[in-house]
């Protein structure tokens, strides 16, 4: 274990011990972190920015320091404050040390509903708690969010020290570059820290603690960095590698368990593992299947060989069903969108000869073809003619076909633009793909091809 | 329609007298004879349509939660083995290992009106097994952040449990929706559900878990604002730590919708596993079949009326929820009727007869399969059938009963029938079993093309194709509880041991043994080369072999059993009685209100019935009500319209009549107050219509918002 520098800050060493062994490969950024709290009685950095990729450890290596170290604190996730009443709420509550409970009748700690009142129970509570010597941490995640709430509050919460005028500490935490925050004047410039990617070696330094009992920590590693050659180049998410990692470790030790193979096969346990890893790379970054349905799935490839059929019926790529009308709305409504309405006439009229394109027309296409420019907006009426037009025998204009339009629409099969008033000309997207569209279209005999102008 | 001469009539305020009140309809109420009056009869018929209906629906019920019973079980055993390891407490510091929701996506297919009752089966199966805790959101209804989370907590807070075991009521109104709020509930219910003190409720069937999950289920998943679902999975993956939620979605297209709605950062909080939701086309199946290849329900469907309801189906909706509305409906419709009065069990359908006066026995006697059936008899007997009361009484009620014997050998037969030829290439007579029984309904079936291919195909089948497919035909019938059909599984299976005993080596006593695996009638053949074989096989007129031979005698003797079992209804005397065969079903059930508007204003003589608005060149006549007029002038412009013009137009087709009359055509220039009036009255309906808006573009226009000309 890789002990902490010598400089402590009153800490209590175990706790310290405790809080480098949780925040492996991070071990220089909590060094700065404390550097800049400082003692508890200490007037700390009044605020500071941390920025990085998701997954890089930043609530982390922050909710560790606060809990380990037992610092007052607050931790809000911005997102979960749609109101900057609800901001408020949970800042004071989690400092004052409210909980709603149904002694309280779930209430809050007291109403608050603007910066001003803000601030000043803020300090009210401090001085309850008698806190006023020690710094109060107000950690803000996802502090990205501040910035479409009221103009004042992250003005005021960059100076939330001065304006209380006790010692607090604001912690904003965010995917993003501090200069995306500048906005209007007030702006106090905070103390900016990144947390840059996990290297291959960090990443493998942290997940060999996930280790499981009975296996020895060498033989997890091994099995880790299997994962990592395989999924490094794909994906470098912490998150991400972490629970492929989990996923399929049970697969790796298969043969063990068989007694096929020994820990120290590494070969051969490679041998057996890096197929199904490969098929992971395709299926599971979707995380359209729990660990329980992907061992399944394992299993039942296992015992047929045909598991890529198998994977695609789990993964959803199997045809949806759609009523019949439904399906040549849906491809009325992706001619609209995808075709010029100026060539309708010659698509859909009987006798409107064959069509050819110029030489100019042939230019213009080759600069914005329809299809890299994604689907144009259509009124109902265009949308109707055509559908009309491509149906086979006739179709009376009953309730049930205009109610399909809306099953469509809220299906997202098709989106509606512009205005919500039906009447003031309703216009409409289709925003499924061409593949998606053929397969539907063959369904129904109707060769999609050869009426899509893009194609002619 | 006579005291207000214009189709405005819903402008006018009737104001309610006084004393009158609105009473209350029951159903009964609309059971009425011709001249609105309820007698006896009409009160017979309404229950009797009454009590069929609710035996019919409990059955259909019944299918309704076992339809879906594997996979809600499924689902219910994995949300029950979500959370494993949760436990609250502060001295265990629970380690979450992941961050990730459980989350079951139930693919439930786009047949949306049914979602409803899928989602409340679910629920209340979750409730009796898993959890209190199970809040419904439907996207209509979380439109903001706000919404979802106070909708939420208000399901689960104000739990039946909590408010039950509680004496004071939890106002959730009051509380301010937050996911702490939630916290501090949960772990509250919890200490409350483990206190010894309590005694266990009696109501509670089963125990739950000590820590029973909070499922949240999203009914309508394509439909959430992309923005509020991502947010709340992240602010829900916050709080997995002190609540085991699970998250359940309705998909109704395919789990790439989660992908479409959800950014890679927020779907990698999810733990998914996927469930199938039985395809609708299955539940119709099984309801079509329970309720009518039935001889339990005497109420059938004529071939129209069936056939336009699978449409709807088919081409509309996917939707079994309508079917069975409109399988109610036509059975309403046939109660309605004189006839319907019969449409039930034999010992009160007799004494009904019985009971018959004159005049209800011709009702009966004017229906056309009976007329038919009378002028087949011989004078003497047609002269007592139509004239001797007592007589046709006898005659109705043995009538009536093949009626019922032909129902009890027509279904089995007609699934054996179905059996032997749903396999075949090309399905000539149908994959689904309803494809056959509308065929059935429609004519005999046995003069189709399709029943002579599918024979021409069994005529060349391999014996051990032939084995298999009787051996199907055999288990339908077996399967079949409702009557006796021992007679005809007892010929096939001796047709079957015949097979059986042929041999192997009796295929090669004939001669040209070479032909023989080539006959083979495999799955995938196509239908063409089939017909050539036939067409050779016919020429060389060779020796049969024995298998052949005995092949043949089977299918003689099948085809013989579907020509006396399977006529179609419609060729039975008194079919009348239970089939519904009133086409004007396709209004009700597949409206078209555009098409209705055009016609009334076109032509409101369709409507309103009154001779002087009778025209024959598809002219309006200047009687007609305003907004028909301006509704054709309309027609005749482009998509701006000039008001002024328009009104001109109006003058002048309103005064055209009367200059008939000799009325003064001084008023020309200026125009008539009150036709003025009626004009913009005219117009303000057109637009309530729908058929023209106001126009930015140019003032004194409107825009014409159809398309179309006269
Ligand atoms: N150095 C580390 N040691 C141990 N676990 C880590 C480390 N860094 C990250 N993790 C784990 O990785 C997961 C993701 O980390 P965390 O939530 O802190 O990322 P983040 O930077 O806050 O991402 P986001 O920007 O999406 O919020 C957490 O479960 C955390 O426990
Ligand atoms: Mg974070």
């Amino acid at each position: 274990m890789a002990a902490g520098p010598p400089t402590v800050f009153g800490h209590p060493t175990e706790q310290l011990a405790d809080l480098y062994s949780s925040c492996p490969s991070r071990h220089d950024l909590v060094t700065q972190l404390l550097a800049l709290f400082g003692q508890n009685n200490h007037l700390s950095c009044p605020r500071v920015f941390l920025y990085g990729p998701t997954g890089s450890g930043k609530s982390h290596v922050i909710s560790s320091i606060l809990n380990t170290l037992k610092l007052p604190h607050a931790l809000v996730n911005c997102v979960e404050c749609y109101t900057s009443r609800l901001l408020y709420d949970h800042i004071l509550n989690q400092v004052a040390l409210v909980t709603p409970a149904p002694d309280n009748d779930y209430t809050n700690y007291s109403r608050c509903d603007n910066m001003n009142d803000f601030v000043k129970t803020l300090r009210t509570i401090i001085e309850d708690r008698e806190l006023q010597e020690e710094t109060m941490y107000i950690v803000l995640d996802k502090a990205e969010r501040l910035r479409e709430m009221d103009m004042n509050i992250l003005p005021a919460f960059l100076r939330l020290g001065e304006l209380t005028g006790c010692n607090v500490c604001v912690v904003l935490l965010t995917e993003i570059v501090w200069e995306k925050f500048r906005a209007g004047t007030g702006m106090c410039e905070p103390l900016v820290l990144h947390f840059p990617d996990y290297t291959k070696d960090e990443l493998l330094e942290i997940l060999s603690s996930d280790c499981p009992t009975g296996y020895t920590k060498d033989f997890y590693m091994s099995y880790v960095n299997i994962v990592l050659s395989v999924f490094y180049m794909a994906c470098r998410n912490l998150n991400e590698i972490r629970h492929l990692a989990l996923l399929n470790f049970p697969k790796f030790c298969e043969p063990i368990k068989k007694g096929e193979a020994t820990e120290e096969d590494v070969h051969k346990l490679w041998r057996n593992i890096e197929p199904h890893l490969r098929k992971a790379l395709q299926t599971v970054y979707l995380r359209e299947v729990s660990s329980a349905q992907w061992e399944r799935m394992q299993e039942g490839a296992a015992t047929q060989e045909s598991s890529s059929a198998n994977i695609k019926t789990l993964t959803g790529k199997v045809n949806m069903e759609l009523p019949f009308y439904s399906k040549f709305l849906l491809i009325a409504a992706y001619l609209a969108s995808y075709n010029p309405a100026r060539t309708d006439r010659r698509f859909f009229l009987k006798h409107a000869g064959k069509m050819k394109k110029t030489v100019q027309q042939m230019k213009r296409d080759e600069r914005a073809s329809s299809q890299l420019l994604g689907p144009k907006p259509f009124p109902l009426d265009r949308l109707m003619a055509i559908f009309y037009s491509i149906v086979e025998g006739k179709v009376a204009p009953t309730a049930n076909i205009y109610s399909q339009i809306s099953s469509l629409v809220t299906l997202r099969l098709m989106t509606q633009v512009g205005s919500d008033d039906q009447l003031d000309g309703a216009k409409f997207k289709c925003t499924v793909g061409l593949d998606f569209m053929r397969s539907i279209a063959r369904t129904v005999n109707f060769d999609i091809i050869r009426y899509l102008y893009d194609f002619v | 329609m006579s005291t207000s001469g214009s189709v405005s009539k819903a402008c006018f305020v009737f104001k309610p007298k006084a004393g009158k009140r609105k009473k209350k309809l029951n159903p009964a109420d609309y059971f009425v004879d011709e001249s609105g009056a309820r007698t006896e009869a009409t009160r017979a018929r309404c229950e009797t349509y009454q009590i069929l209906w609710e035996d019919m629906n409990k059955d259909i019920e019944a299918l309704q939660t076992d339809i879906h019973k594997k996979v809600f079980d499924d689902l219910v055993g994995y949300v029950g083995s979500t959370h494993p390891g949760f436990c609250l407490g502060e001295e265990i510091q629970h380690k979450v290992s992941s961050n990730e929701i459980p989350t079951a996506a139930l693919v439930t297919g786009v047949n949306m009106p049914d979602h409803g009752m899928i989602f409340s089966n679910l629920t209340s199966l979750l409730q009796d097994n898993i959890t209190p805790y199970v809040a419904r959101l439907q996207a209509k209804d979380c439109s903001a952040m706000k919404n979802i989370m106070s909708k939420v907590i208000m399901q689960f807070m104000d739990n039946k449990e909590l408010l039950d075991d509680d004496d004071d009521e939890v106002q959730v109104k009051r509380i301010s929706p937050t996911m702490p709020v939630l916290c501090g509930w949960y772990a509250d219910s919890v200490k409350r559900s483990q206190s010894p003190n309590k005694s266990p409720s009696k109501k509670r069937k089963t125990s739950y878990g000590q820590y029973p999950p909070l499922v949240i289920v999203m009914e309508d998943l394509e439909g959430f604002p992309a923005q509020v679902l991502q947010d709340f999975i992240i602010i829900c993956s916050q709080y997995l730590s002190r609540l085991p939620l699970v998250l359940v979605f309705g998909i109704a297209t395919t789990v790439t919708a989660v992908h479409t709605l959800l950014p890679h950062s927020v779907s990698s909080l999810l733990c998914m596993e996927k469930f199938q939701a039985q395809p609708s086309t299955e539940y119709l199946s099984q309801v079509i079949n329970k309720t009518l290849l039935s001889t339990k329900y005497p109420f059938k469907l004529g071939h129209r009326v069936f056939q336009l309801l699978l449409d709807i189906f088919l081409y509309h909706d996917f939707s079994v929820v309508n079917f069975i509305r409109g399988l109610q409906f036509a059975m309403l419709e046939h109660f309605f009727n004189d006839l319907g009065m019969l449409c039930c069990g034999v010992k009160l359908r007799t004494s009904r007869i019985r009971a018959m006066d004159h005049r209800e026995l011709e009702a009966i006697r004017k229906t056309s399969s009976f007329r038919r059936y009378v002028e087949l008899q011989k004078p003497q007997e047609q002269r007592d059938l139509l004239l001797n009361d007592k007589l046709t009484k006898d005659v109705f009620i043995s009538l009536l009963k093949d009626l019922d014997s032909y129902h009890t050998m027509c279904y089995p037969i007609l699934h054996c029938l179905h059996a032997l030829t749903c396999g075949l290439p090309r399905h000539p007579l149908g994959k689904q079993l309803r494809e056959l029984y509308s065929l059935v309904l429609e004519s005999n079936v046995w003069e189709t093309q399709g029943y002579k291919d599918a024979f021409n195909l069994l005529r060349l089948m391999a014996r051990d194709d032939l084995v298999s497919v009787l051996g199907q035909c055999v288990e339908k019938l077996e399967g079949w509880t409702e009557s006796d059909v021992s007679d005809v599984i007892m010929e096939v299976q001796t047709y079957m041991a015949q097979l059986d005993s042929l041999g192997d080596g009796s295929q090669e006593e004939q001669e040209e043994p070479e032909e023989r695996p080539k006959e083979r009638l495999s799955k995938t053949t196509k239908l063409h080369d089939l017909q050539n074989r036939l067409r050779e096989s016919a020429k060389q007129k060779k020796k049969l072999t024995k298998y052949e031979v005995l092949r043949n005698k089977i299918l003689d003797y099948l085809d013989e059993i579907f020509r006396t079992h399977l006529p179609s209804p419609t060729t039975l005397p008194l079919h009348e009685v239970y089939y519904y065969r009133v086409s004007t079903l396709r209004r009700h059930m597949n409206a078209a209100p555009r098409a209705a508007i055009q016609t009334a204003l076109s032509n409101p003589y369709y409507y309103l019935q009154d001779e002087t608005l009778k025209s024959e060149d598809g002219t309006i006549p200047n009687t007609a009500p305003d907004v028909c007029i301006a509704y054709k002038l309309h027609l005749e412009c482009g998509r701006l319209i000039n008001l002024y013009d328009w009104l001109q137009a109006f003058v002048m087709l309103v005064h055209s009549g009367e200059e008939n009359d000799g009325a003064g055509t001084s008023k020309q220039n200026k125009v008539d107050e009150v036709l003025q009036a009626r004009f913009i009255r005219a117009v303000s309906e057109l637009q309530f219509l729908g058929f023209i808006k106001p126009t930015k573009r140019k003032t004194d226009h409107v825009a014409r918002l159809t398309w179309g000309g006269c």
